[in-house]
């Protein structure tokens, strides 16, 4: 074994050294936890043998009779040598079992919290890592070192299994104990003795600063081998760069929340409960006390709050908030993205002084606007309350004051509205107030952005939905509650699946909210069910009931129909192979997720003569995708000529009413269906210009500025363009893919090429030939037949017949749709007049 | 155990009763009035307030904190007056 003495340098970290102290880390010889141990064990005994010798020394004189004065029995006496002894024995223990966090030699008993505190000054030139190790990581390496371990790293990776906190960073990656095991079982370590892998304890530091860890301990190390060693295993185990990146965040999140919690501990003593400050500085403020809801107090008091993720925007607010004159800032986000939790959380980190000096002996506020409104009698009382409460808190002078939601405060009647604001604005300009105002993006849109002297007052700061790790991990903290209020297990990859799946529906709704909402119906249908353990399965099916679209994993049902793709197609559309098997490839790769996301599902511009089957084939993707034909909407281009139209397809802003458009309404009320645009070319290119962002974004704005998303849509896009092109080119003989390029210079001639390179897939549909038209009749008249037989009559017809019809039926311009009209002309129409001149009676058969 | 560690917890008791007591508050804001009142009066009393506030707090703080000075002190004398009493004793009783 090398011995290793003395410090050495790992690395340069902030123009700081980062060393390592082999003599202080290695000083107990691989055996400081048993070393800790025996002191315990030992200090025990010698604390009940101190207390049993003081007693004996004090106790024994009295009942021999034997009084001796205090003196003499602490200097001159078997008893006070018997009581010295128990004192130094007691002594002795007191030192043995000390607090080794606070009480250590060989290390310094600073965290790496003081270290933060001292990083950027000159003084700090170098930092001994081992210094900030936490206990069970100091004695795993002094233990494996001594060991000789040849194989230390895997051996320490296996030691810090066993701890509690690496075993949750491996749960909350959805990973199983035997799975975690795995991972570490086939991890090839290449050189794995201690001196081979010092540099991992740099990394371990600064991942730890960068957690705010306390010290440098198992989770740390983990992490950071999460990141190298083990990534390519757990991508294996489907665990994405994301999640990992949702776990640092998680952790730095619930290292905060314990460092609050300590510090809350001992400082929420000291925050004043009643009205005023601790330096007596502010004003009763009775009216505020009223109808006023006092955040700090709560948190003071008990409601201890951490919103997860929000970090950027909290010090925007919190550096809003110094400005020494009037100051107020505004918070915009859905309902249920997190804006009570996150002003909440502002008040957790002013009871625990978080927060520069000039907000910690302040108080914040929320003014409950509903409940002063509810209490008056009239407007007039509603506006001397609210006169009150910010005369109130310009007195005050240390109360920052919340609106929460704004937007339904100023909803009101004109004239109220215009008073409302000018009590605002004049209390932030005039009285110096301090207000945060909450509102969501419509609200503000509606209610304050059109009066510039409000807008003017407030910095906006805006809460967007955290994103799908973030969700994950604040979903993991609420299973931890639902799990005890429902008594079933949560699992992980359940959650994954929830955040995965709940951006699928319900729009107006935002997560983590409806996230911990699915969560609970999942909950409560498990327990209906009558099982013990939330699954991916369950949350599946309770999504694919709601969206009416199977998601999770395919079935093998699923798996038989989506094979067959081709062949169901073909059942109700005749010939078209190409265009069937594009879109049967495209509805694969979608069911098997391999669509990019945030876009449509599929994008298509059918183009080709008309009655070939384009619409067709729409309605019969819509039925194998949707489940229903029913699930396609239909919007007919010809009717958007004009630029002026395009109000019509998105909706528009008609004062304070939104007038839905006919596409947007359709796809926010049907967010999973095909959306058929018909007749694409007729339309004016300004309308066109929607295509752009639909197909490249997956979403487009509508005309009240609301968000429609068409990631779960198929978009298909009609076009008689071109048919000319592939109808000369089809006489001439050519194959389909030399038609293909001659009809695609049609298509230029009236399409730009950006806009048809936005398409997933542009589909030629060729003209069809007599034998296809053929089939095709068959079809029509099958059709009609089950519809005759369904009113008890019958239809009879022989190949030569059908024939016959196709003679008269075929036209290579019209396609299907002529054979559609001979068909109504010839039979339709002469079983109509049998019918209803008696020679066809039910029961009766119709020979064609 | 280093002496140093057992003087510095102490210490933060002792500042931590003060700050319990808003002895320390009282004390940063000495010339500031109470309640706003910005008269002369009202300046003028804030000062005596505040002072007799850091008086009689501070005075309740250091009596609130004598069993932990006392304890500490104790802690650190330890070992050196059982050492001294028990050669003391010995001593006492070789020679009687």
């Amino acid at each position: 074994m090398q011995i290793l003495r003395g410090e050495t340098t790992l690395q340069t970290w902030q123009d700081i050294k980062l060393n390592l102290n082999y003599d202080r880390l290695f000083y107990y010889r691989g055996n400081l936890l048993s070393r800790v141990s025996l002191d315990q064990t030992l200090g025990t005994l010698l604390f009940v043998l101190g207390l049993g010798l003081i007693t004996v020394a004090l106790l024994l004189p009295l009942l021999s009779g034997d009084f001796l004065d205090l003196g003499d029995l602490l200097t001159n006496s078997v008893y006070g040598l018997l009581f010295w002894l128990g004192l130094g024995a007691f002594s002795y223990a007191t030192y043995l079992k000390r607090d080794r966090s606070i009480f250590s030699f060989h290390r310094t008993t600073k965290t790496l919290f003081d270290l933060q505190a001292q990083i950027g000054s000159s003084k700090l030139k170098q930092i001994t890592l081992n210094d900030y190790f936490s206990y069970s990581l100091w004695s795993a390496v002094d233990k494996l070192y001594h060991a000789n371990s040849e194989t230390f790293l895997a051996d320490l990776t296996s030691q810090m299994l066993v701890s509690k906190q690496v075993q949750d960073i491996f749960y909350r990656l959805g990973l199983k104990p035997e799975q975690t095991k795995q991972i570490v079982a086939s991890t090839k370590f290449i050189n794995t003795k201690f001196e081979a892998n010092v540099a991992l304890f740099g990394q371990a530091f600064n991942k730890a600063m960068a957690l705010g860890l306390e010290h440098i301990d198992e989770t740390a190390v983990v992490m950071c081998l999460l990141e190298s060693l083990w990534f390519d295993q757990l991508r294996q185990a489907n665990v994405q760069m994301s999640e990992i990146d949702g776990l640092n965040l998680w952790l730095k999140n619930t290292k905060r929340k314990l460092r609050y919690k300590s510090l809350w501990a001992e400082k929420s003593l000291l925050k004043p409960l009643g009205g005023m400050n601790r330096a007596y500085t502010s004003r009763y403020a009775p009216t505020l006390k009223d109808y006023g809801d006092d955040y700090t107090r709560a948190a003071a008091t008990g409601e201890f709050v951490i919103s997860a993720g929000k970090e950027d925007q909290m010090r925007e607010l919190v550096k809003v908030l110094q400005k020494d004159t009037g100051a107020a800032a505004i918070v915009l986000g859905e309902p249920g993205v997190g804006k009570s939790v996150f002003l909440r959380h502002l008040a957790t980190r002013m009871v625990v002084e978080d927060v520069p000096k000039s907000l910690r002996d302040r108080r914040l506020v929320a003014f409950e606007h509903g409940k002063a409104y509810t209490n008056s009698s009239s407007y007039e009382g509603y506006k001397r309350i609210v006169q009150d409460v910010f005369a109130e808190v310009a007195d005050t002078k240390d109360v920052l004051l919340v609106l929460d939601n704004l937007d339904q405060m100023l909803d009101v009647r004109q004239e109220y509205q215009a008073e409302l604001v000018n009590l605002i604005v004049s209390a932030v300009d005039k009285y110096h107030l301090q207000i945060i105002a909450t509102a969501s993006p419509a609200g503000y849109n509606k209610f304050i952005k059109p009066i510039p002297g409000l807008v003017s007052i407030f910095s906006v700061i805006t809460l967007l939905e955290p994103k799908p790790e973030v969700s994950l991990q604040i979903l993991i903290d609420e299973a931890d509650r639902l799990e005890h209020k429902y008594g079933i297990a949560v699992q992980v990859p359940a959650l994954k699946q929830i955040v995965q799946l709940a951006p699928k529906f319900a729009y107006e709704r935002v997560m983590p909210d409806k996230g911990v909402d699915l969560l609970e119906e999942a909950l409560l249908e498990a327990r209906d069910a009558g099982l013990n353990t939330l699954t991916e399965d369950i949350v599946n099916a309770l999504i694919s009931r709601k969206i009416g679209v199977t998601v999770g994993r395919i079935s093998e049902d699923e798996a038989q129909v989506l094979a067959k793709l081709e062949q169901r197609m073909h059942g109700r559309v005749v010939g078209q192979e190409q265009p069937i098997l594009a879109v049967a490839n495209a509805l694969r790769r979608a069911r098997a997720g391999l669509q990019k996301s945030g876009k449509p599902i599929a994008s298509f511009l059918f183009f080709g003569p008309t009655g070939v089957g384009k619409t067709e084939v729409s309605k019969t993707l819509a039925e194998a995708y949707y489940g229903d034909e029913k699930m396609m909407i239909r919007i007919d281009m010809s009717e958007y000529q004009e630029e002026s139209n395009l109000t019509r397809l998105i909706g528009e802003l008609d004062g304070d009413r939104l007038t839905g458009g006919f596409l947007t309404e359709a796809v926010r009320q049907k967010p999973f269906s095909l959306v058929l645009f018909d007749e694409i070319e007729k339309a004016n290119p300004k309308v066109l210009d929607l295509f752009l962002q639909m197909l490249d974004e997956g979403f487009i704005t509508d005309g009240g500025g609301r968000k429609i998303d068409f990631s779960n849509t198929i978009i298909i896009a009609t076009t008689n363009a071109g048919s000319r092109e592939i109808a000369s080119e089809i006489i001439k003989g050519n194959k389909y893919e030399d038609v293909y390029m001659a009809a695609q210079e049609g298509l230029k001639s009236v399409f730009r090429v950006e806009f048809l390179n936005r398409f997933s897939k542009v589909v030629m549909f060729k003209p069809l030939n007599q034998i296809e038209v053929e089939q095709i009749a068959m079809l029509m008249l099958e059709k009609l037949d089950k519809q005759l037989q369904s009113q008890g009559y019958t239809l009879e017809y022989t190949r030569e017949g059908v024939q016959n019809l196709v003679k008269i039926g075929f036209d290579p311009v019209y396609g299907a749709r002529q054979m559609q009209r001979v068909i109504q002309e010839q039979v339709e129409d002469k079983i109509a007049s049998a019918v209803v001149g008696g020679t066809l009676k039910p029961g009766g058969v119709y020979r064609l | 155990m280093r002496g140093q560690q057992v003087v510095l917890a102490t210490l933060k008791r002792i500042h931590f009763l003060l700050e319990s007591t808003d002895t320390l508050t009282m004390a940063r804001n000495l010339t500031v009035p109470l309640f706003q009142d910005n008269t002369g009066t009202g300046k003028m009393f804030a000062i005596i307030l505040r002072s007799i506030w850091v008086w009689w707090g501070g005075m309740f703080s250091l009596v609130m904190a004598i069993p932990t000075v006392v304890k500490t002190i104790l802690f650190l004398l330890l070992p050196v007056l059982v050492a001294i009493g028990l050669v003391v004793n010995l001593a006492n009783l070789i020679g009687t």
